[in-house]
Parts: C-alpha cells; sequence; structure tokens
C-alpha cells in the first residue's frame, strides 16, 4: 500500500479567513461567537453563532459558493487529474430558504454543483463525488481520499467542504434543544449546546510519487483511518461509544499505534451533554487512565457541520507543526474524566501524531489519525 | 480485486424484485411501489409506516436485498457489514417540507422530528439499528451514475479491509411536483445490492465481480457502469 501525504491545505472560518491567519486568535482562546445577524432569532430561545463577516449571498451566488471560491484561491494549482471529494452537507439550504421567501432565482443545486464549482476555480477536470456522512463527512471524505491514493486507485484528491450558520439548520437546532444559549463550551462540566459555526476547508492528499513530481512539500502523512456506525439511534450517540471506539481502534490498528502511543486527540467537542460524555467514554475506554492533550476547536469557530473534520485535521497538523495543541476555548469547569486532559490555555506534546474524531446523526463516526514528517 | 454479489433488490415505479429472480428493471415515470411493512421485517420496523418516502424506500431495498442474500435475520449481530449508498437529490422533499415548519412564528414552532430527517444518513442510521450495522456507513453523490460511485467506495471499503461485506444502493426520492420545484426531474426508486468480501453462501461464478483500474467487470469480462448493469448483465442468458 501507498504512503498517504498531505501536501496542500487551506481553511477558512469566523476567527480567520486563510489557515495561518485562525492560529494566533485559537492559541489566544479567542472566540467568534456572537449574536446573529443574518436572520431574525427574535421569537427562538437561542441567538449565537459564529458567522464569517461579510460573508453574503448575491445576485451572482449564495453564500457557500462564496465562501468555496475563497477557499480555492488559497489552493495551489493540484494536478490536472486530481480527484475531488466534495463533503459539505447542506448545499441546498440557500435555495430553499430562497424558495419558501419566494427570492428562488436560480436551479436547484444537486450534490455535485459545489464539486463542479471547485473544478472550475481551479481550472482541473471535473471528476470526483461527494460524500455526506452528516457531521464527519469531511472526515469520511479524507478516509476515503486515502484508500484511494494508498490503493493506487488515484494519485492525487482534494478533499473539500464548506457549511455555513443557516436559518434551515439553526432553527432545526433549536428545535432540537442541541444549541446552547451562551457559548459554546466543549467538555466543560456545565456545557449546554452547541453553536454553528461559517467554515470551509481543502486538503490535498498525494502518493509519494505525484508529491516528488510536483515538488510539494509534505507535511503531514495521514496513516491510519477508521469509520463505524453506532447502530444506537439515529440521532443521539451511543452512550457506550461503541462506534466511535471502533472507529479509533481501527484507525490505530492501521497506522500500528498502540493506546500508548498516541499524543493528542482533536475531539469533535461539540458542547453538547451527550456528545462530549460519549468522547470522554471512548477516552476512557481506550486509553484508560492514561492523561494526554483532549481539545475541542468548537468553542473558538463554532461547528461548522460537514467542513469540521477537514478544518480540525488541518489545523491538527498545525498543532503537530507547533508541538502545542489549541486551548479548548469556553472550558472552565473541570469534571474528573477532563483532569489533566482538556485546558483553556495551549497544551504542549511532541508533535509526533495526533488523532481526530467526529460524529455525527445516523451512528456515524469516523477517526482519523496524523504523523508528523 | 474480486468481490460477490450476494443479493439484491430494486423497487420501482413497476413495482419490485430481487437478484434471485432475474426480472429485468424499468425505472419508469411515478412514484416507486414500496411494499408494506409485513411483507418486509419480521420485527416490527418503528415508525416505518411514518417515514418520509426516501427513507421509507431505502429501508425497504435494504430488506428486500438482504432477504434476497439470506441475511434478513443473520445479519443482525454482524459486526462487518456496512452501507453505503448514492443520491444526488439526497431528501430534498423532507427539507423542504422542513423547512415550511419554519415559516411561523419566525421559527419558533419548526418541527424537530422533520428536522432529524433532513439528512440522507438517517436512512443509513435506520438499517443500522434495525440490523446491527457497524461498519462504514456514508452516502455518496454520483451525477446520476446509478449507484457506481457507492460501489467504487463500497469496494474501497471492502479493499482496506474496514468491512466484509457492503450493501449498496442507489436511492433517488427527487421533489414531488407539487412542491413546485422546476426542471427535469430523474426517476425515484431504488436498486440495491450485497456485496461481499468472500461468498457468504454457495453461489455461481456468475455472481462474481472484479475491480481493477477503477473498472468493474462481471463474470463475462463485460464494464459495469451503475447497479442497473448488475441486474441486466445477471439476467442475460
Amino acid at each position: 500500500m501507498k504512503d498517504v501525504f498531505i501536501t496542500d491545505m487551506a481553511a477558512i472560518s469566523s476567527i480567520g479567513n486563510s489557515l495561518e491567519e485562525m492560529l494566533p486568535p485559537l492559541y489566544r482562546g479567542d472566540t467568534a461567537v456572537d449574536n446573529i445577524t443574518r436572520f431574525s432569532t427574535e421569537k427562538l430561545e437561542y441567538h449565537k453563532g459564529a458567522c464569517i463577516s461579510g460573508l453574503d449571498s448575491n445576485d451572482d451566488d449564495n453564500r457557500i459558493s462564496e465562501l468555496t471560491k475563497r477557499l480555492m484561491a488559497h489552493i495551489k494549482s493540484p494536478p490536472e487529474r486530481t480527484y475531488l471529494v466534495w463533503t459539505g452537507i447542506k448545499g441546498d439550504v440557500e435555495f430553499i430558504e430562497s424558495r419558501a421567501e419566494g427570492k428562488a432565482k436560480t436551479d436547484l443545486y444537486l450534490a455535485g454543483h459545489y464539486r463542479k464549482l471547485v473544478a472550475k476555480t481551479l481550472g482541473i477536470e471535473d471528476s470526483g463525488m461527494e460524500i455526506n456522512a452528516a457531521c464527519a463527512s469531511s472526515t469520511m471524505g479524507l478516509a476515503l481520499a486515502a484508500q484511494l491514493i494508498s490503493s493506487g486507485s488515484h494519485s492525487s484528491v482534494l478533499v473539500c467542504g464548506a457549511d455555513i450558520v443557516s436559518r434551515f439548520s439553526f432553527t432545526g437546532f433549536s428545535a432540537l434543544r442541541g444549541l446552547s444559549a451562551t457559548v459554546c463550551r466543549p467538555f466543560d462540566k456545565e456545557r449546554d449546546g452547541l453553536v454553528l459555526g461559517d467554515g470551509a476547508a481543502a486538503l490535498l492528499l498525494t502518493d509519494e510519487e505525484t508529491t516528488k513530481k510536483e515538488g510539494y512539500k509534505p507535511q503531514a502523512r495521514l496513516s491510519g483511518w477508521g469509520i463505524a456506525n453506532d447502530a444506537n439511534h439515529i440521532t443521539g450517540p451511543a452512550r457506550d461509544a461503541r462506534g466511535l471506539i471502533k472507529a479509533i481502534r481501527s484507525a490505530m490498528d492501521q497506522a500500528g499505534l498502540s493506546a500508548s502511543d498516541v499524543e493528542a486527540f482533536c475531539a469533535h467537542g461539540t458542547g453538547t451533554v451527550f456528545n462530549d460524555a460519549m468522547e470522554l467514554t471512548a477516552v476512557e475506554s481506550i486509553f484508560g487512565s492514561r492523561k494526554f492533550p483532549l481539545f475541542s476547536i468548537k468553542g473558538a469557530i463554532g461547528h461548522t457541520l460537514g467542513a469540521a473534520g477537514a478544518i480540525e485535521s488541518a489545523l491538527s497538523i498545525k498543532a503537530m507543526k507547533k508541538k502545542e495543541v489549541p486551548p479548548t476555548t469556553g472550558f472552565i469547569n473541570h469534571e474528573e474524566r477532563t483532569e489533566g486532559r482538556v485546558s483553556s490555555r495551549p497544551q504542549n506534546f511532541p508533535g509526533k501524531n495526533i488523532l481526530t474524531t467526529n460524529s455525527g446523526f445516523g451512528g456515524c463516526n469516523a477517526a482519523l489519525i496524523f504523523e508528523n514528517l | 480485486m474480486e468481490l460477490w454479489i450476494s443479493g439484491g433488490a430494486w423497487i420501482t415505479s413497476e413495482g419490485y424484485g430481487t437478484l434471485s429472480e432475474e426480472r429485468e428493471i424499468n425505472i419508469g415515470e411515478g412514484e416507486p411501489v414500496i411494499p408494506e411493512a409485513k411483507e418486509l421485517f419480521d420485527e416490527p420496523l418503528q415508525r416505518y409506516g411514518r417515514f418520509d418516502s426516501f427513507t421509507r424506500l431505502g429501508c425497504a431495498a435494504t430488506a428486500l436485498a438482504l432477504r434476497d442474500a439470506d441475511m434478513a435475520e443473520k445479519q443482525r449481530k454482524d459486526d462487518t457489514t456496512g452501507m453505503i449508498i448514492s443520491s444526488d437529490y439526497e431528501i430534498l422533499n423532507t427539507d423542504i417540507d422542513y423547512y415550511e415548519t419554519t415559516l411561523d412564528a419566525e421559527g419558533a414552532f419548526s418541527s424537530p422530528n422533520l428536522f432529524s430527517y433532513t439528512l440522507p444518513v438517517i436512512v443509513l442510521g435506520e438499517c443500522a439499528v434495525y440490523y446491527g450495522l457497524t461498519g462504514p456507513t456514508f452516502c455518496v453523490g454520483d451525477d446520476a451514475l446509478y449507484g457506481l460511485k457507492a460501489l467504487e467506495s463500497a469496494a474501497a471499503m471492502i479493499a482496506a479491509g474496514k468491512a466484509q461485506r457492503m450493501i449498496v444502493g442507489w436511492l433517488e426520492s427527487p421533489p414531488e411536483r407539487s412542491k413546485g420545484i422546476e426542471g427535469e426531474m430523474r426517476p425515484s426508486g431504488a436498486v440495491f445490492i450485497v456485496l461481499d468480501a468472500i461468498p457468504a453462501k454457495i453461489l455461481f461464478s456468475k455472481r462474481k465481480l472484479s475491480y481493477g483500474n477503477n473498472v468493474f467487470k462481471n463474470h463475462k469480462n463485460q464494464k459495469i457502469t451503475s447497479l442497473m448493469d448488475v441486474f441486466a448483465r445477471e439476467n442475460e442468458r
């Protein structure tokens, strides 16, 4: 099997218009969570979101398209025959919202629309697919891309995704009572819900031959991945974390790592009571009482849905380079299982490898392990 | 790489059938003829009758395909099966229905039940819970290739050793005309197969697929370009 290298990456979120711009506020513990002005929340119980300032729809296109175009400006031209995997999960919401308000003037965007936009913007051949696995979409996109490269099916794969704070999603999570009325506090004892955020990310995966041929400087190796379903509930996580445990173990086995080898863990950490409890259960099951850095970035940039895994992967790779994981913004109060793991301050680690996971509706779980080079 | 097709099923406007029956699939205009729950499930699948058309169609096709593979019951405690479906419209009908519920009182009465079903992976979640599927599950879009991308992705999961068996499907339930969406709609229906790394039961060699250089071929070395081809080629005498 071939090695899989991450050779280019880009991200945009509410705390920065590029990956480099995101790092200083993220490591300071800043948050972009603020009152939403994009649509009225007056009659709802929740009002907070992490929106990108100045991200507007216009006569030509919608917010997700605009975000995608901004993202592509940060990606160097990939090889002509690069396979594209789009992982945004709600590309149709702006169409649905406009239609309901009697303003729809564009064609319906089917799943392939944004992949074609990426191909056109980058000037490469349109070949590829979309993956929708709820909030684990881009994580699974990266996992599939890794397999396509390691098996020799493709030599380069660009995984990208973008999702936004939409009225559609906001009212939905509000109806499910999954939102926080204040701030997002992942793993905090007093956590009370998630906050949605705008975000987009893209990662280019290449095999060794392409990496050398194109003169890329590889930033990390994607050395293991796992995907598993809870088979428990369609919206709630399994209390015993069975799916996440299976996904993490599968990724560790593939990477050849034991529980004592994993140095840091970028968790899904949505800030909901049940998700974070499930993740802590998985940590205890796999790592026992071992203390090592565990963090979530969602207190800083919100939950970016399908794009979350790609953004977190890119930031995890940056964390390996810095040998320091960012703080868990919003975290204040420990419970027993977070002691010595979660911190409101940056934490040092050796920087050789990092685990990142995401979970979502439908019982989806995915885990990735990156190794530093 | 060699893969085995243990079973399969289809549901269209002209009825439903299985791979073993060796009937031709015709995907015509109109609503698919979805079987009743009592024809599909030995134990009740909660809410089946109240599912949206996408979810009901997907659960029904899964049940028929697993039964065709003699796995409907055996599957229940199996830890090595995943499920991947392809869809371009995904769950647009439910998206529209849900959003209608947000329009009164500025969203204060939005339906949590409908919102929960506004992701195409929910049908995978329903099947995972019912059949105990703990392998890889996700949805793919594939530009009207009728399941080819799902088939490729499933082969990738098996090749990586992440699953021994994959339920693979093409599933579409485009918006109803009454919802006022313009443009030409693709047909509605489902075509599912059960794909195995090793044959789970004694199978004839014609149930074998080979995969290499990003191309699937059947036992006659004919190229497979969609899940429909799996059935059509299978039935060729």
